[in-house]
């Protein structure tokens, strides 16, 4: 979940670690596993191109 | 990379220090709930169950949220206090400690943790109707995965499905009976009014797509960061309290 959160934010380096964590944890996790394929090939997340909808 | 007035920190010392255990809870609060919250064993399928667990997590997201509020302007002011501050002394598991289950048992489930996302970003509008029209899917055998390649049928059963979960729970068989407004954008395009049915089926999928958009963080509009704040603020509470069964628990 903070995966998630951290890349909304616009900090994919943060989400990243917390998504090693998280798969290390629990190597089967669907909600890690499912931000992992996304992690192959990154993209930064929508809300955080735009600065107006950017978390600040 | 140069930050004024600290050290920077590595994103693997970030989460290091979310991961950092708090004092111990009193007693054996924490091992009463995982129990309950094992017990309960949410699914989407549990329809009620899940909307009353969402319900309470909006609850502590607010709270949490107008919490931080409060605390912002506590540091503007003289003396440092202000209405709504949680008393010190009081700890997070004590304070919340009638709604940890239902809080514990939604995080159990990937499915319902991705709803609490949602419900952060967005508010509870759609994430109540998506959640609750997946659940229906579910239960009924649906949809569990890809769209069928009956889709238009698919959706057809899932609007007469969510019709009756609106009659069992009170509500009148109509479009009107979605509590929520319909999101921002139009009618979907490929399915015109053709009725009650087709407007259910209708918002049905304009909730969905919202939802999925929200999950993308492609909604094209802010989100609301003081609740996604409040949330991980819930997150990191919630890691600090179960920090010493963590090697035995599957989250957060």
């Amino acid at each position: 979940m903070m995966a998630w959160i951290e890349w909304t934010r616009g900090r994919g380096t943060v989400s990243g670690a917390f998504l090693d964590r998280s798969l290390r944890l629990v190597a089967d996790h669907p909600l890690a596993r499912r931000l992992a394929v996304g992690q192959k090939e990154p993209i930064i997340c929508p809300w955080a191109m735009v600065k107006a909808h950017s978390w600040s | 990379m140069a930050v004024r007035g600290r050290v920077p920190r590595q994103p693997s010392q970030l989460v290091e220090d979310f991961l950092e255990p708090g004092a111990p809870p009193e007693g054996d609060h924490v091992a009463e709930v995982d129990l309950e919250a094992m017990d309960m064993s949410l699914s989407l399928a549990d329809v009620p169950a899940v909307a009353q667990a969402l319900l309470t997590w909006d609850e502590v997201i607010q709270e949490q949220a107008l919490e931080g509020a409060v605390t912002d302007m506590a540091h503007l002011t003289d003396d440092g206090a202000a209405e709504g501050a949680v008393p010190s002394g009081t700890s997070w598991t004590e304070r919340y400690c009638d709604r940890l289950v239902p809080l514990v048992a939604v995080l159990e489930s990937p499915d319902l943790a991705e709803a609490v996302l949602a419900l952060a970003a967005d508010g509870p509008e759609s994430v109540a109707v998506a959640v609750e029209a997946l659940g229906l899917a579910e239960r009924e055998g649906l949809w569990n995965g890809p769209e069928p390649e009956d889709a238009h049928g698919m959706w057809r059963s899932l609007a007469r499905l969510w019709t009756d979960h609106l009659m069992d729970h009170g509500g009148p068989p109509c479009a009107e009976a979605l509590v929520a407004p319909a999101p921002a954008s139009d009618r979907v395009p490929d399915q015109p009014f053709e009725g009650d049915e087709a407007e259910v089926e209708n918002l049905l999928r304009l909730h969905l797509r919202r939802y999925q958009q929200v999950l993308a963080g492609a909604t094209g509009t802010r989100p609301r960061w003081a609740s996604i704040d409040a949330l991980a603020s819930v997150l990191h509470r919630c890691s600090r309290s179960w920090a010493c069964r963590r090697r035995r628990r599957r989250w957060p």
